[in-house]
């Protein structure tokens, strides 16, 4: 289904093109770059506004993989607008900011950075308006790498290498497992389209009932925990903090984390009323959402604070998915992505301008750094709580939903532990965004700040680096503002996920238990902050256990040890030891093969009885001269046995009445004795003793230990009983009869050759062709080659 | 017919394996020609054959059932020529090898040279992978 109306293609499409644009741009594009990726990004965010405006849910979709049901569909409905906007918008404000933050000497590096950032964005916006699971994974992976790509950009610095390293490999674990949860729920529905799923409640309750269903939910799960930094995933994000402030600020405030609780969101629809789902989410988000609020606290470093009350946020939106509550969940992600973009981008104004960003270092900024200063102010308070805000609004309502929530109400004790978090996480929070604002801006400006201050960046074009956090930050003030009327209300409502009914969100909040806890939590982090240093110096008594990011890097080191361990172990480069390693594993199999369905060489019946004597002979000889051609010890002797076997081999034929095989033996036989006896001309003696005696022994063990399992299975195969016989091609109407009546010609085994399986005979007819030409080209080599490597060592000399 | 067939079989079988585990190269490719020939001869061996059974000439469509089952010999006589021509190959590459080489070793050719010069070798090799 085209539609010529739908932007949403050029909307996916045009951050893609533009990473295009500035990666393969010459120096003419210079510095350029950064202000094509905010064109390309604020395209982005106009091309989305018809689909906003339009009364149905936009669609645009063409076959990707028809024979797999796979297409590359997108759908705008509310929720998908709503991060895309948050995307392309921050997206923009973004590529702004960047345009004074990074300023290179290498204008090639430049480059680099902006087309990772606009194939992200692009990546980001194909997540948003994904409707096909494959396609989501195929986003899903692209932002994986790309972050990568963008965390790791100042990659002369081995801390942004192994953080972004870790990032890569959490999301890249998470981003496997649910592309198999997607397979998995794919098989069992039938279709890859996410509407087409959450639209049909016949599929969804099939779905619910599968014995896959466990499987698949949590393999999802996996998926969107890694990506939103939840407990036991919580640790990349603040190592991911050696990015680029303006890449922290989109990738992990506003956007990428994003992505694992829109998947939540996305899925809920799906997976809601599995029973694993509420208890999962609850606990996992509460967890996340406490233990990144007592992180944060104990951070000095500015980005890593934001860091952490980053998952703390993304666990209490987990929490509330858990609850089932996603009629308002756009509030909360609105929220998130404006106050914490615009507290990242304060983060990056205060390091460009102070050189640093420890708090301990840092103080009396407000002067310097007014806009800034209020802006920070701004985000730490919506991030705290406080009206008119909207993070009051947000709060307020998280704690409606917990306390209205009747899955919550049937486990009271959990439900007096995660209100109890909560309330605690609550007031961290509170107390941290005391500790952030007035740490930075308020008091004394310190030495160390005020003597570097201004010195390399005075003259640097402010304008772009402050008005992207006032922008975040204004909108977060408007749009709590905004919920005296209805505006914000209408706003969560249409981009809710899946909208039972009306969202209210009122900076005005009815009288009752919820607002009593949000303004509880505000009052007891006030009491925090300014009983900060007592806490802090709690904290740190209880500091120490294990922590979650080393014993990552302990198990990726054991992981990679291990693979070490194997290649050198069974990858050695030893000719004969694969060989013997592959020789020896038919017996194993056939010993394993033997045990498990009860064969054994007990069950042969096959005697001697109905032999000929000719067979005898012919049987005899061959043992004979395959012994001779092993014993043999000159060249000659071995060739003339070899030869022998193969005229043996053809008398057994003869016994076998096959003519036609009869003859092709006696002619290769004969060519291939000539040539045999040709090249050994050209070739050394045999060495009189060429293995040790171990060696010997240890060979002629594998090659009886082969000889002997083929010969049980072909005697087993021999004996009547456990052969059934088939009649395929002797049957009347079989191949023999079709030889003669399709084919034209008595003999079948010529019929059969020429015709019937003609196609294999043409194959072989070009393995000869193919091997003629080697053969040639191998013997017009000339012997450069023994004198480049004069000199080198051998294997036997290196080892 | 069956028991002594199939004993030759697995004697060939043995010997063509005791063979390429030798380290020599003209030891190896002999090896190769004894397991072509069992393979052949296994096709041929558990082909459904009886002594009784006549070679697969038909003259009459209707009059088949006395006859062979055409296919194994069909798949053999493609086995042979094929086998050949990698024996052809076998033989020229240790003959380019002992020119180039002078060894008819495998062991002792020259390792091959790591082109990327970041590639770390294993830290306690059995038998180094390249050369260092």
């Amino acid at each position: 289904m085209l539609e010529s109306s739908s932007l949403l293609l050029p909307c996916v499409a045009l951050p893609f093109l533009a990473a295009v644009v500035v990666g393969s741009g010459s120096g003419r594009i210079g510095r350029a770059s950064g202000w094509i990726v905010f064109a390309a990004a604020l395209a982005s965010f106009l091309s989305l506004v018809p689909a906003a405006a339009t009364h149905g849910i936009d669609r645009f979709s063409f076959p990707w993989l028809p024979a797999a049901g796979i297409s590359f569909a997108l759908r705008a409905d509310g929720f998908g607008l709503l991060l895309a906007f948050i995307v392309s918008g921050i997206g923009a404000l973004v590529a702004l900011y960047s345009t004074a933050y990074v300023a290179e000497a290498d204008p090639a590096k430049e480059r680099r950075y902006y087309a990772a950032l606009a194939s992200f964005m692009g990546a980001m916006l194909g997540i948003a308006l994904a409707d096909d699971l494959i396609l989501l994974f195929v986003f899903w992976e692209i932002t994986s790498i790309t972050s990568f790509l963008l965390i790791g950009y100042r990659y002369e610095d081995d801390d942004a290498k192994a953080g972004a390293l870790m990032a890569l490999q959490v999301t890249a674990l998470g981003g496997l497992a649910m592309s198999v949860g997607f397979l998995l729920v794919a098989q069992v529905t039938g279709t890859f389209s996410i509407s087409a799923i959450t639209s049909d409640p016949a599929l969804i309750a099939k779905l619910l009932a599968s014995p896959l269903c466990p499987a698949a939910l949590l393999l999802v799960l996996l998926g969107a925990f890694t990506k939103s930094a939840q407990f036991p995933f919580h640790f990349w994000l603040p190592r991911a903090m050696v990015a680029p402030t303006p890449v922290s600020a989109y990738l992990h405030a506003a956007t990428m984390v994003k992505a694992g609780v829109f998947l939540l969101g996305r899925t809920y629809p799906m997976f809601g009323e599995a029973p694993l789902w509420a208890p999962t989410l609850v606990v996992v988000g509460t967890t996340s959402m406490l233990l990144g609020a007592y992180q944060a606290f104990r951070e000095i470093d500015l980005k890593a604070i934001l860091a952490r009350t980053t998952a703390s946020a993304l666990g209490m939106i987990t929490l509330l998915y858990g609850l089932g509550a996603t009629t308002d969940d756009s509030l909360q992600i609105l929220n998130h992505a404006l106050y914490k973009g615009a507290l990242f981008l304060v983060a990056g104004i205060v390091e460009h301008h102070a050189h640093t960003r420890r708090l301990d270092q840092l103080g009396g900024l407000r002067h310097a750094l007014p806009i800034a200063f209020v802006a920070c102010a701004l985000g730490s308070l919506s991030m705290a709580g406080f009206p008119p805000l909207l993070g009051f609004v947000a709060k307020d309502n998280f704690y409606a939903a917990l306390l209205h929530s009747e899955w919550l109400a049937g486990t009271p004790l959990l439900r007096t532990v995660v209100l109890l978090a909560s309330l605690a996480s609550s007031a961290l929070l509170v107390a941290t965004a005391g500790k952030l604002t007035f740490g930075v801006f308020s008091g004394a400006e310190r030495a160390h700040a005020h003597g570097r201050r201004d010195e390399a960046h005075a003259d640097e074009p402010r304008v772009p680096l402050w008005t992207a956090p006032a922008i975040l930050a204004g909108g977060a003030l408007l749009l709590g503002l905004a919920s005296l009327g209805e505006l914000t209300s209408d706003l969560v409502t249409a981009t809710a996920s899946a909208p039972e009914h009306r969202a209210h969100a009122t900076l005005l909040p009815a009288l009752g238990w919820p607002l009593f806890a949000s303004l509880f939590a505000l009052v007891l982090g006030v009491a925090l902050y300014t009983r900060r240093d007592a806490v802090s110096a709690l904290q740190k008594r209880l500091a120490g256990g294990p922590a979650a990011s080393a014993m990552w890097e302990g198990a990726m080191a054991a992981l990679a040890r291990g693979g070490e361990a194997y290649s050198v172990r069974w990858q050695n480069g030893s000719l004969r030891w694969y060989l013997a390693a592959t020789v020896l594993t038919l017996p194993a199999l056939c010993v394993w093969a033997f045990s498990e369905t009860g064969l054994s060489w007990r069950q042969i019946s096959v005697t001697f009885a109905d032999t000929p004597w000719y067979g005898f002979l012919f049987c005899t000889l061959l043992a004979v001269a395959t012994i001779a051609t092993v014993r043999a010890r000159t060249r000659l002797a071995a060739a003339i046995s070899t030869t022998t076997i193969g005229f043996l081999v053809a008398m057994l034929f003869v016994v076998y009445r096959s003519p036609d095989i009869l003859l092709t033996q006696l002619l290769i036989e004969t060519v291939s004795s000539i040539f045999v006896l040709l090249v050994l001309v050209f070739l050394p003696a045999f060495p009189a003793r060429d293995m040790k005696p171990g060696t010997q022994l240890v060979n002629l063990g594998i090659a009886a230990a082969f000889g002997v399992t083929i010969t049980i299975l072909l005697l087993l195969t021999m004996t009547p009983g456990i052969r059934e016989p088939s009649n395929i091609a002797t049957r009347p109407g079989g191949l023999l009869s079709l030889a003669l009546e399709q084919g034209g010609g008595k003999n079948a085994v010529n019929v059969i050759i020429v015709d019937i399986r003609a196609a294999d005979t043409t194959g072989e007819i070009t393995v000869l062709v193919v091997v003629g030409l080697a053969v040639y080209g191998l013997l017009r080599t000339r012997r450069r080659a023994r004198q480049q490597r004069k000199g080198r060592g051998t294997r036997s000399e290196a080892a | 017919m069956e028991l002594p067939l199939a004993l030759a079989i697995g004697l060939l079988f043995g010997g063509g394996v005791y063979s390429i585990l030798r380290p020599n190269l003209i030891r190896m490719v002999i090896g190769f020609g004894l397991i072509s020939n069992a393979v052949n001869l296994l096709m041929i061996a558990c082909g459904g054959f009886t002594l009784e059974s006549a070679a697969p000439f038909v003259s009459d469509p209707d009059l088949v059932t006395g006859l062979m089952d055409p296919l194994p010999p069909d798949i053999v006589l493609t086995a042979i020529v094929i086998s050949f021509a990698v024996g052809a190959l076998f033989l020229t590459i240790c003959y380019v090898v002992y020119r180039d080489y002078a060894t008819d070793d495998p062991e002792e050719l020259p390792l091959p040279v790591a082109d990327d010069e970041t590639f770390s070798p294993p830290r306690h090799p059995r038998r180094p992978m390249f050369e260092e």
